[in-house]
């Protein structure tokens, strides 16, 4: 298994630099001096100008540059962004913001997926599977962008539950409304591979084996039903948990939270290599460490996956 | 051993046989749901092909005094901050999404397809280009790397962001092909074709594509939907369509600023959420048209 | 070969007991196409020590009769609409579902036909047959891996003390129809239902699994219910047969009686189309057109319209099943009495069974 995990993370750096350096090529092929366009109208002197350029690299050739950024990364010397902030104290203040809006979606999500889910799933063509498969189908199919704009509008600006952006009111007063958004569009997804999942194993013939063994109600469903219906929501969370970075780019923009989504954005928009990177890098190994823990997990609980 | 030498063909499934296209056809026209969807989404062709049918008032004639005022005769969604007529804006605006969605979903599935028939069919190095590159694609969270590109072209046409998601986009679809591929590629009418000498690409188009497409097809009538809501929240953020293009993400933008004006969210909401549905609902009744298993 | 049982409850079993009585059995489906008759008043009964065949085509309701007795039918959509499964003069259909638990899959057991979906991929053989010991006998979880192992040797599982620990898709097909065999002997049962469990497997194999059956069947007058397409395995092990046809039984006789003299006509046919050496240079003799869907039921005999006998009054009534000489019946109005069209030389069966 630590052979397992080894390999795939040996196999997953050369794939991480291709990444993060195709990341920074781009931002790099940027048309326009990043620093000149910052400083407006004002007149920069050109040494003070010049000296800039040597801090952020921006006077080194582009494999040069991508390389001193990852040394940077690597002995953790973030510096600072283009207007003086600290990078390292930019991370600390939005890494947790970007954090809690994930866990309280996903326990939104989880929560609602998991139940709603196995109920349809057992209860097939009753009334609540109508329901959940009609209204998982339209939360499915509205844009994300126009379900936020509803929420917001509905529950922010009408009935005020909710504030409407900002993190103004804390945790988690301020991370309600993005989180119930995020969490029903993947509590759609969740709740209809669960169900499918669900009447797909129920009707599977090792638990009509296991009913003619006698066996009761109970133990048929904890022992033979579920270890198999789960198997393919394991992978359906995995996909969903590494998407997250992508997501909080535009959640945090719509509900204006300061978290690393945002930071990203802005640092694209404003050309900053350095931090494009770091933030690209991040978001890769969270993407490798996650679909790394779903291999593992499957493979605990999947002995055909174990073997072959 | 004595088997009984009658054919018995499984008695409870009448609707296991294949559908001929007829007969698909005829399926789906017996959904009501079906037939509404497929008539709102030609009422969205026909929007983004010719607006004058729907509006004959100018989307840009602007009146600066009438800025964000409610619905009148005569102007029934209200104005825009230029205090432009919210109605032909909101119908001129349907443009932009069906572009994107229809142009980038039938590349997508070419490029999907084409490059899971190589990568299914060639095995080695042919397979090992596609699905290496396809491994970094994809490990690229895609959102993000569809901001840095765009971001970086300083004029972004339909076609760039069409092409650029695109670019972003196939890993997935390839890989349902592939697999797919996989599963046809060792059939006996495969093999039979391979014996008598079909040369490759002639097997691939006659015999491998038709039989492997399906689940490709389905994946993607169900994502033009999503394409739609991608290239509203692509412009929404500032990397899609530049002014003066109009489209819904970029009312979006602007409602997003005046939230005391309901109207101005309302009215591309209602239209882009009625679009998304149609082609999810169409898109799932092929689907179950498409598998009898589905059918209960 | 003795089995070793801890004696909670089992009673000896006379030799010639009835161990398990169907009556008047009919289940029903409800289907988008409305309510579908899926089996049709159907009896039978199966003795200590006996091996009764239900012999018939797919769709024809075998699986479905027995699936309903033991309560493993999926309800709805399926219903039972009448009929009493007696186990030893209680009625399993009429029971609770707790109290028939205690009967099926503990003295009646179940072996499936396709055994690698039959078996719960996630878990060891061995906790599946370990299961049943926890379940029904209450012993430990490590008193029960231990028996567990024992079975699998039982069955001649090579290497059975390692092999316990690995999963279903490890073994071969027919390896994995053992695994069933040793789940489904286990507990030692009163009567064994095998529903197709040679179907999958190759010739060979299938004339092991098929008498290793027979092997523990004979320890301990075990009534074996078989449940096949095939006359093969029908003239191999069979005492008595039960022809079943579009969910109505339509011959009861001895297998030996059955296969010599068939009396129904599609016995009849379904005999004569069997591939034999004496047949060589002739066209294979064959039943013209196909099993009916159950929503095309024809009226009447449902036979009738592919019987060669078949007459205006066929279409009137469904035949009943009525003596036609010592211990058989036959539900056809054309065939009152055992005067067999044909008659097939052993040497045909001999020929094509396993």
């Amino acid at each position: 298994m630590i052979r397992f995990a080894l390999r795939r993370i040996l196999a997953a750096i050369p794939i991480g630099l291709l990444v993060t350096l195709g990341v920074f090529a781009l931002v790099f092929a940027m048309p326009g001096d990043p620093l000149r366009e910052l400083a407006g109208d004002k007149p920069v002197p050109p040494s003070v100008l010049a000296a800039e350029r040597a801090q952020f690299h921006l006077d080194r050739p582009l494999l040069v540059q991508y390389g001193l950024y990852l040394k940077d990364i690597v002995t953790g010397h973030f510096g600072e962004t283009f207007d003086g902030r600290d990078i390292g104290e930019q991370l600390r203040l939005r890494i947790p913001v970007t954090v809690k809006l994930a866990l309280l979606a996903n326990a939104f999500q989880f929560t609602a997926g998991m139940l709603f889910g196995s109920y349809a799933g057992f209860r097939r063509n009753g009334a609540v599977d109508r329901l959940l498969m009609l209204a998982t189908l339209f939360v499915l199919a509205v844009p994300f962008l126009v379900l936020a704009f509803a929420a917001q509008y509905l529950f922010g600006v009408q009935l005020k539950w909710f504030p409407v952006s900002g993190t103004a009111d804390g945790f988690p007063m301020s991370y309600l409304l993005p989180a119930m958004v995020i969490g029903l569009l993947s509590f759609a997804g969740l709740a209809r591979v669960l169900r499918t999942s669900i009447v797909e194993t129920v009707n599977s013939d090792f638990v009509k084996t296991a009913r003619a063994k006698g066996i009761g109600e109970q133990r048929v469903l904890w022992r033979h039903i579920l270890p198999n219906a789960l198997l393919p929501v394991i992978t359906f969370i995995g996909i969903d948990l590494a998407g997250i970075f992508a997501g909080a780019v535009l959640t945090e923009s719509i509900f204006n939270l300061p978290g690393l989504g945002q930071f990203l954005f802005q640092a694209i928009q404003l050309k900053e290599g350095g931090v494009v990177v770091l933030l690209s890098t991040l978001a890769f190994i969270s993407f490798i460490v996650i679909n790394l823990i779903v291999d593992l997990l499957y493979g605990v609980l999947d002995p055909r996956v174990r073997s072959g | 051993m004595a088997e009984l030498s009658l054919a018995a063909p499984p008695v409870e499934t009448p609707e296991g046989t294949t559908l001929s296209h007829r007969e698909l056809l005829w399926a789906l026209l017996r959904k009501p749901q079906f037939v509404v969807c497929t008539l709102a989404l030609l009422t969205f062709f026909a929007m983004a092909a010719v607006p004058r049918l729907f509006t004959s008032v100018d989307p840009r004639a602007c009146d600066l005094s009438r800025s964000r005022e409610t619905a009148t005769a005569g102007h029934p969604f209200g104005f825009d901050v230029q205090g432009c007529d919210y109605l032909a804006n909101v119908i001129y605006g349907a443009r932009p999404s069906v572009l994107v969605s229809v142009v980038a979903s039938i590349g997508g599935f070419l490029l999907a397809a084409v490059l899971g028939l190589l990568a299914g069919y060639f095995p080695g190095f042919v397979d090992g280009l596609i699905s290496r590159t396809a491994d970094v694609v994809f490990a690229l969270p895609g959102l993000v790397a569809l901001i840095v590109i765009l971001n970086s072209v300083r004029n972004r046409s339909i076609w760039v962001i069409v092409g650029v998601i695109l670019l972003i986009g196939w890993p997935a679809g390839m890989r349902l092909m592939r697999s797919t591929v996989f599963s046809v590629r060792n059939r006996e009418f495969v093999l039979a074709a391979r014996a008598v000498g079909v040369p490759p690409l002639r097997i691939l188009r006659k015999h491998v594509f038709p039989n492997a497409m399906a689940p490709l097809l389905a994946q993607t009538t169900l994502g033009v939907g999503a394409l739609v809501g991608l290239e509203a929240a692509l412009t929404f953020l500032g990397v899609g369509l530049q002014p003066p293009a109009i489209s819904w993400g970029s009312q979006f933008g602007i409602a997003a600023t005046y939230r005391d004006t309901p109207h101005l969210f309302i009215w591309p909401a209602l239209f882009i959420a009625t679009m998304t549905i149609s082609f999810m609902i169409v898109g799932d009744s092929i689907r179950d048209a498409l598998d009898p298993k589905l059918l209960r | 070969m003795t089995i070793d049982l801890d004696g909670r409850g089992t009673r000896s079993l006379t030799p010639g007991e009835v161990l398990l009585e169907v009556e008047n059995l009919s289940v029903d489906f409800d289907t988008r196409h409305g309510r579908l008759r899926a089996v049709d008043g159907v009896s039978w009964r199966v003795r200590a020590g006996e091996t009764l065949a239900i012999l018939g085509e797919s769709g024809s309701g075998k699986s479905v009769s027995v699936q309903a007795l033991t309560g493993i039918l999926e309800m709805p959509p399926g219903r039972i609409v009448s009929g009493t499964a007696r186990y030893r003069g209680d009625d399993l259909i009429a029971m609770e579902a707790r109290s028939r638990r205690r009967v099926v899959g503990d003295r009646i057991t179940m072996v499936f036909q396709d055994s690698l979906s039959a078996l719960n991929p996630v878990q060891t053989v061995g906790r599946q047959i370990a299961e049943c010991f926890e379940v029904h006998r209450g012993l430990s979880r490590r008193e029960a891996m231990r028996r567990a192992a024992e079975m699998l040797d039982r069955v001649r599982i090579p290497a059975a003390r390692q092999r316990v620990k690995d999963y279903p898709h490890e073994f071969s097909g027919g390896m994995r129809q053992r695994v069933m065999l040793a789940m489904a002997l286990a507990l030692d049962p009163d009567v064994l239902i095998a529903d197709e469990p040679t179907t999958a497997l190759d010739v060979t194999v299938q004339a092991q699994v098929l008498e290793l059956i027979a092997d523990l069947q004979t320890d301990r007058q075990m009534g074996v219910v078989l449940i096949t397409h095939d006359i093969g395995v029908v003239a191999d092990v069979a005492d008595t047969v039960v022809v079943m046809y579009a969910g109505h039984v339509v011959e009861r006789a001895a297998a030996r009686e059955l296969l010599d003299h068939p009396v129904h006509p599609y016995t009849e046919g379904l005999l004569g189309s069997i591939p034999s050496a004496d047949l060589k240079g002739h066209d294979l003799p064959t039943i013209p057109g196909t099993p009916p869907s159950l929503r095309t039921v024809p009226s009447g005999c449902a036979f009738r319209t592919r019987c060669p006998l078949t007459v205006a009054e066929c279409a009137s009534a469904v035949p009943p099943l009525i003596p036609v000489g010592p211990g058989r019946e036959t539900a056809c109005i054309r065939r009152t009495s055992e005067v067999p069209g044909v008659t097939i030389p052993h040497s045909r069966l001999a020929a094509g069974g396993a």
